[in-house]
């Protein structure tokens, strides 16, 4: 029983220094040696075992409070974070939601099966990979190829870190300040991690204060970021793919504009509009297959007319699912901080994007609710 | 704050005394635990869980070294004053010195501690 309770204590102790592996050891061995000798000692001056053990234990200390004092001789030491981070499993993670994240456009359109009639007047957009071949939001796609490289440039940047902050991994913080974090991000992040130290200040925070402590293994850098900035009242914003921890004034004062391409959360709804929710369409169809007599062009002017009804009636349909979407994020996501109610974040559309203006963590709750959106059809 | 200048002094009493009964002859431990309360007359106990971080720390400061010592039964590392720890034991000693005069100054004008020669330290 109480020799289980010696090997418990190491064990636990053991488990509980937030060390490099090595160094863990060496502590281990070396409290390991005191407690035996200690032991010796106990038992030659007449204890029992069990006694002996106990009493070696109880002047040790519990080993939660001895743990915390090692690991904060190490914290001087290093002056920075400790994290153990399964490294394989991020960079896995991370390569799937890359993966995930290049395909999805193609895969809202793969979803729609488009009648050749409509597709004729408007060929497969292969050129552009953000080009829809939607007929009924071609119309209204935004002509992004002339500023592409340097938006693409930055916007992939700002795309990449937000994926980034939503790997999961095993990390730990120790007692750790906002420098300690923000190098821990510089090294997770593939386009860095900075301080505004002037509007930090600004503030009235200093960038080695902050008594940070995370130790969850489940959670995303992003969840962690904010809990973490919370406890310090800061926040964060991205620019050029860096994410620059700051002021939350300064965050409000420089708004994000990100452009969510809706059209995987319509992708499926499109489909529903065209095979249930399009009479005319359906109507006319069945017209020109009946009318054997009728004549090329008048089979042709048939046609164009049922195209250009069919993407008005497309169109008017993803308007109002755009308007609909657009109600839902500002009802649903930080209310108060929209201009219709009175604050400074915008949202618009054009085509069949949404073109949204507000802070990074707002962006990123938007982000969920899309996504949540779109895994369950949910309009 | 008066806690946190309580703790800085404790920690630097502490430094001091682990220093100081380390300048007499390298240590491990065990043993330096019990030389401290053999010299101290059993007055002072540190306890192993206070004692091995402050050894740590101390190292890590450069003030000692460490080996681990093969040669015996038992594994042991042991510990040595370096040439900086020496130093730093000098001065600090000369402080406390200086402190416990001074506390003992003022002590003495309200006559609440009659001056007695001081004890072995």
């Amino acid at each position: 029983m109480s020799e289980r309770e010696f090997e418990h204590y190491l064990t636990l102790l053991g488990s509980m220094l937030r060390l490099r592996p090595e160094q863990r050891a060496e502590i281990a061995e070396e409290l390991q040696q005191h407690l035996d000798e200690r032991l010796q000692d106990l038992q030659a001056a007449g204890l029992s075992r069990e006694d002996a053990i106990q009493q070696a234990l109880a002047e040790f200390g519990d080993a939660a409070g001895l743990a915390a004092q090692f690991s904060s001789v190490s914290r001087r030491r290093y002056r920075r974070w400790m994290m153990r981070a399964a490294t394989a499993s991020v960079t896995s993670a991370f390569m799937v939601l890359v993966l995930f994240v290049s395909f999805w456009p193609t895969g809202g359109r793969i979803e729609l099966a488009l009648p050749t009639t409509a597709q004729d007047t408007n060929p497969p957009a292969s050129e552009s990979p953000v080009e829809s071949a939607d007929p009924f939001t071609t119309e209204a796609d935004l002509p992004t190829t002339k500023t592409k490289s340097t938006v693409t440039s930055r916007e992939a940047k700002n795309a990449d870190t937000r994926v980034q902050l939503e790997t999961e991994s095993a990390f730990e913080l120790s007692d750790a300040s906002l420098s300690d974090l923000s190098l821990m991000l510089a090294e997770r992040l593939q386009h860095g991690c900075l301080l505004d130290y002037r509007r930090m200040e600004e503030e009235g925070v200093d960038r080695e204060s902050g008594n940070l402590n995370w130790n969850l293994t489940n959670a995303s850098l992003g969840t962690m970021l904010e809990t973490l900035l919370d406890e310090v009242q800061l926040t964060y914003q991205i620019r050029d793919g860096i994410l620059v921890i700051t002021s939350q004034s300064a965050a409000d004062d420089d708004l994000s504009l990100v452009i969510y391409d809706a059209e995987v959360l319509f992708s499926s709804a499109v489909v529903v509009v065209r095979n249930e929710a399009n009479p005319v369409e359906e109507m006319l169809l069945q017209l020109v297959q009946q009318s054997s007599d009728l004549g090329k062009i008048e089979l042709d002017s048939l046609q164009a007319s049922i195209d250009r009804l069919s993407e008005k009636f497309g169109s008017q349909q993803a308007r109002m699912r755009f308007n609909q979407v657009a109600d839902l994020i500002e009802t649903q996501v930080d209310p108060n901080s929209w201009e219709v109610n009175g604050g400074v974040a915008s949202i618009s559309s054009v085509g069949n994007r949404l073109i949204v203006r507000q802070t990074e963590r707002t962006h990123r709750k938007i982000r969920k609710l899309l996504d949540d959106l779109a895994a369950t059809n949910g309009l | 704050m008066a806690d946190q200048i309580e703790s800085e002094l404790l920690r630097g009493s502490m430094d001091l005394m682990v220093l100081s009964v380390l300048a007499q002859s390298p240590k491990y431990g065990y043993l330096l635990q019990k030389a401290l309360s053999d010299n101290s007359q059993q007055q002072i106990k540190l306890s192993a869980g206070t004692m091995y971080p402050l050894l740590h720390r101390l190292e890590e400061a450069g003030l000692v070294s460490s080996r681990w010592d093969e040669s015996t039964r038992r594994r042991r590392k042991w510990y040595e004053l370096t040439a900086k720890g020496r130093k730093k034991l000098i001065k600090q000693a000369e402080l406390w010195q200086q402190y416990a005069n001074c506390i003992n100054r003022l002590l003495t004008e309200i006559k609440l501690v009659i001056p007695t020669p001081a004890t072995q330290g």
